[in-house]
């Protein structure tokens, strides 16, 4: 009865993924992450080399967990097999990863998230980024530094440590702000994640993140120029082992700007 | 007429009676240069490795040893190019740099060759955004390095040698390591076939004194379709953040790739250090032999012939030779031998060492000087004081002997 | 020249002492030409011996030129049988290693003298002895007699005023033992003191006086024993 059961349902999802495949053949998925992102969608490319067991559970996955989110989500399907597929492949650098693979990627081209051969409903969920984790996913994943400034009311300020930093030389065109309102509904998970509490907040705060996830630090308003290079020096240190290779030079002696230049 | 020459004709009298004393001598002085070299050339070149290779893991086929990895045989031993990414995708805190290789048999003109394949940084930029993708949602504990663009002289090829990665390289390009370069005079831009296609000369890397100097470096993916071996790897090569963070990463990249074998160069290292420490130890046993054994031997022969020499003593000191001159005659016989053991001893150790450094120990091995010099005087100090007391007998024999015959 | 008093020597066999050597008076004087005879086992060599500061008494005094030598240092002996004594062995004693010219030289580089002297002196003192032509040679390359005059001339490297001889010509050849009687004569000539052990009937009566020993007592000292002596 057991196998049954087991063989009912692996035949069910042969013939959704069959469906499912039919859906999109024909359809370049860079269209469909075109669409979806003009859409303000999430796109999940599920990307497989053959139709066994675990790409079965991983679609199986993927489309309960996207069936309440037809709003916010697309899925779409890569056989890595077919010629075709190569600058999709290529510009996930999906080649040679293991399969199957889902990558999410937000309306703004940011991938949000990267699983391989298994997954689960939870993870899927936590690929929906807000929006502003979005931006910010997308500026460091092209290698760029991100001020996140949270404001207390709906125009949140750039402070002038920020702004003073961007025009630095040293640093010019090499970061980008994020800036939105703590209460904002939307980016609650995103607060969460930086540990930003709307309702502790007394003043604005600006979250300084470098590539590839690194929380530099979290300035106030006051916070000055050198604050935030000294900080970005410190992230460029592996650890506070003195023999650690990346400390060398970590002197607090030492001009910020020697270490900064190696740091996007 | 000087003491020196009284000596020195003595010893080309009876050459081969003080044969087995300089043998002793300069055997032990062999075994204890020859040690101490290798063990100080193996130091230096564990500081180098460590230097060099940094905070590295590698990652190899289950069945396949360090040593099948460095002599690049594999033994057809391979893993799934795929683990690369599985790594990436772990986002392991302290993971810095990967540079998976696959080794292949290749030949230039009928000469054979190792052709590895390697895969230039260019081709993470990719899955960058992978790390970036998981952010916030495994917060990283300990190592939180922000990345640095790579510097001019990541860019250069000649990283490979110093760094172990490169930052590009193509399809048609070959790198050579200075061995192989040298080997097959090659140089930059020629042009050579390799497993049956063409490949220009990117670069020539500077000596390391590793394997690599003799291998050749192409594009993974361009060797594994020239060789027909699929999408595998020989090994991966981990470049972790730091030492603390490549010994946490390695339970982690063990349970990761449960079908790999995951060492750091740092135990590879302790391996090498406690190889070192074994032969300091040994050395110091040398020591110890070269001072009982040669020093019992030294004994035995200037006791034997301050005996065959006691009518020359008693006539000696007939004609005037004070006590301390007949013992300073046995002690600078003594300091000649050991010089001469000791001199020929290091010579001989310091030859043994230059040969057998490379063979055995993989380590090229050049002279030092202060370890010879030290040597030469442990040796004279070992024979001077075995030469000690048969030299007192001497002096106190008593001269009347001289008028007995003997 | 030298004076021995109340000497005595002893040796211990098989646990008791025995007494070698006895004299209460003996006195040697400079330019004497002595020969000891006696027996063997009379201890002759035992008192060349003493004469030449190798042998230490049990009691008594040794004077050689009014020093007790055996209450001098050890170095200080040495320097007095360097100067002072030249010996001559039965067996020559020659160092085996060593060239002629060089064993002449050895105890003038126990002098101190700069090795450029010592092989010039050494070629004129084997030039006297009649071994010009056989400088280099080892002694294992020299005839007896040869091996002899080179010791002689060994002995007269340092001028020394005393010549000690032990059984001068007891390995010799008539021909060189007559050779070497006539060296000792002349060397008397010149003034030295000789002191020769010997059992040659021949050579004892070519010295002044003859002491005789008896299980090592003197026995008699006969001073007209004397047929080439000139005064001293």
């Amino acid at each position: 009865m057991q196998r049954l059961a087991v063989f009912l349902a692996t035949v069910a999802l042969t013939g959704s993924f069959a469906q499912a495949q039919d859906a999109s053949p024909a359809r370049d998925v860079q269209q469909v992450l075109t669409s979806a992102a003009a859409d303000g969608r999430f796109t999940f490319i599920l990307f497989y080399r053959d139709n066994g067991p675990a790409t079965q559970a991983m679609l199986a996955t993927l489309q309960q967990a996207l069936t309440d989110r037809d709003d916010e989500a697309t899925l779409t399907y890569v056989d890595v097999n077919k010629r075709g597929q190569k600058p999709v492949i290529d510009r996930f650098g999906v080649g040679r990863a293991p399969m199957p693979l889902t990558v999410a990627v937000a309306p703004n081209g940011a991938v949000t998230g990267v699983f391989a051969r298994s997954l689960t409903e939870a993870r899927v969920a936590d690929a929906f980024a807000t929006p502003n984790m979005a931006r910010c996913m997308k500026s460091m994943q092209e290698g760029r530094l991100v001020f996140v400034c949270i404001g207390l009311d709906d125009g949140a300020d750039v402070p002038a440590g920020v702004r003073d930093f961007r025009t630095d030389p040293e640093f010019d065109g090499r970061s980008d702000v994020v800036a939105f309102s703590a209460y904002d509904p939307a980016e609650k998970d995103f607060l969460d994640q930086l540990k930003v509490d709307p309702a502790a907040l007394r003043s604005p705060v600006t979250a300084f993140l470098a590539p590839p996830a690194v929380l530099v630090g979290k300035f106030g308003p006051a916070a000055t120029k050198n604050e935030m290079a000294a900080a970005l020096h410190a992230a460029g240190k592996c650890c506070d082992d003195p023999n650690c290779k990346h400390n060398h030079g970590g002197q607090q002696a030492k001009p910020a700007t020697s270490a900064r230049r190696n740091s996007r | 007429m000087r003491l020196r020459t009284i000596v020195w004709k003595e010893l080309r009298e009876r050459p081969t009676a003080m044969f087995t004393g300089v043998l002793a001598v300069m055997l032990g002085v062999t075994a204890l240069v020859a040690l101490r070299h290798v063990t100080v050339f193996s130091e230096r070149e564990v500081g180098r490795q460590l230097n060099q290779l940094g905070a590295n893991i590698l990652i190899v086929p289950k069945g396949a040893s360090l040593q099948d990895y460095y002599s690049a045989d594999n033994n057809g031993q391979t893993l799934p190019e795929e683990h690369v990414d599985e790594i990436l995708l772990a986002t392991l805190t302290g993971v810095e740099k990967l540079s998976p290789k696959l080794c292949v048999p290749a030949d230039i003109d009928g000469q054979p060759i190792t052709l590895t394949g390697i895969l230039p940084q260019s081709e993470f930029e990719a899955k960058a955004a992978w790390q970036t993708a998981s952010m916030f949602k495994q917060p990283h504990v300990g190592c939180q390095r922000a990345h640095s663009p790579p510097t001019a002289e990541d860019r250069s090829p000649a990283a490979l040698a110093t760094q172990r990665t490169i930052e590009q390289l193509n399809h048609q390009d070959v790198v050579f390591g200075a061995e192989a370069a040298a080997r097959h005079d090659v140089h930059v831009g020629d042009h050579v076939t390799l497993l049956g296609a063409p490949f220009e000369v990117l670069a020539i890397l500077p000596e390391t004194g590793t394997a690599d100097d003799s291998r050749v470096f192409a594009h993974l993916h361009r060797v594994q379709d020239l060789s027909d071996a699929g999408s595998v790897v020989s090994a991966i090569e981990v470049l972790g953040c730091c030492e603390d963070a490549a010994g946490d990463l390695v339970p982690q990249l063990a349970k990761l790739l449960p079908d790999s074998r995951v060492v750091t160069i740092s135990q590879v290292v302790e391996t090498q250090v406690n190889v070192n420490r074994l032969m300091s130890g040994v050395s110091i046993l040398v020591l110890v032999v070269l001072v009982l054994v040669g020093g019992a031997s030294v004994l035995s022969t200037i006791a034997s012939n301050v005996r065959e020499r006691r009518r020359e003593i008693g006539t000696l000191v007939a004609l005037g030779a004070t006590p301390r001159l007949v013992s300073l005659l046995f002690l600078l016989k003594a300091t000649w031998l050991g010089a001469i053991g000791g001199l020929g001893g290091a010579a001989l150790g310091v030859g043994v060492a230059m040969w057998l450094g490379p063979r055995w120990a993989g380590i090229s091995v050049l002279p030092l000087y202060d370890v010879a010099a030290m040597a030469v005087g442990a040796a004279i100090g070992v024979t001077l004081l075995a030469a000690y007391w048969p030299a007192r007998q001497a002096a106190r024999l008593d001269p009347c002997i001289c008028f007995r015959e003997v | 020249m030298f004076r021995l008093q109340d000497v005595t020597k002893t040796y211990h066999r098989r646990g008791e002492q025995v007494v070698a050597f006895q004299a209460a008076s003996l006195e040697i004087a400079a330019g004497d030409y002595l020969a000891i005879v006696g027996s063997s086992g009379s201890c002759k060599t035992t008192l060349l011996s003493m004469l030449g500061g190798m042998l230490s008494p049990d009691a008594g005094r040794v004077w050689v030129d009014n020093r007790s030598i055996y209450e001098c240092s050890v170095p200080q002996r040495a320097a007095i049988r360097r100067d002072k004594l030249g010996f001559v062995f039965q067996t020559f004693n020659l160092v085996p290693y060593m060239s002629a010219v060089e064993n002449v030289q050895v105890p003038l580089y126990l002098a101190g003298i700069a090795p450029a002297v010592q092989r010039q002196r050494a070629a004129e003192l084997l030039e006297r002895v009649g071994l010009e032509d056989r400088l280099h040679h080892k002694p294992s390359e020299l005839s007896v007699g040869q091996q002899q005059r080179v010791a002689l001339a060994r002995t007269l490297a340092n001028s020394p005023p005393v010549i000690l001889a032990d059984e001068p010509t007891g390995n010799l050849d008539p021909q060189s033992r007559e050779r070497v009687l006539e060296f000792f004569a002349e060397l008397h000539r010149e003034g030295r003191t000789i002191v020769v052990v010997t059992h040659d009937a021949v050579a004892a009566n070519d010295a002044c006086r003859k002491l005789t020993l008896s299980d090592g007592v003197i026995v008699g000292v006969d001073t007209d024993a004397h047929k080439r002596t000139v005064a001293a």
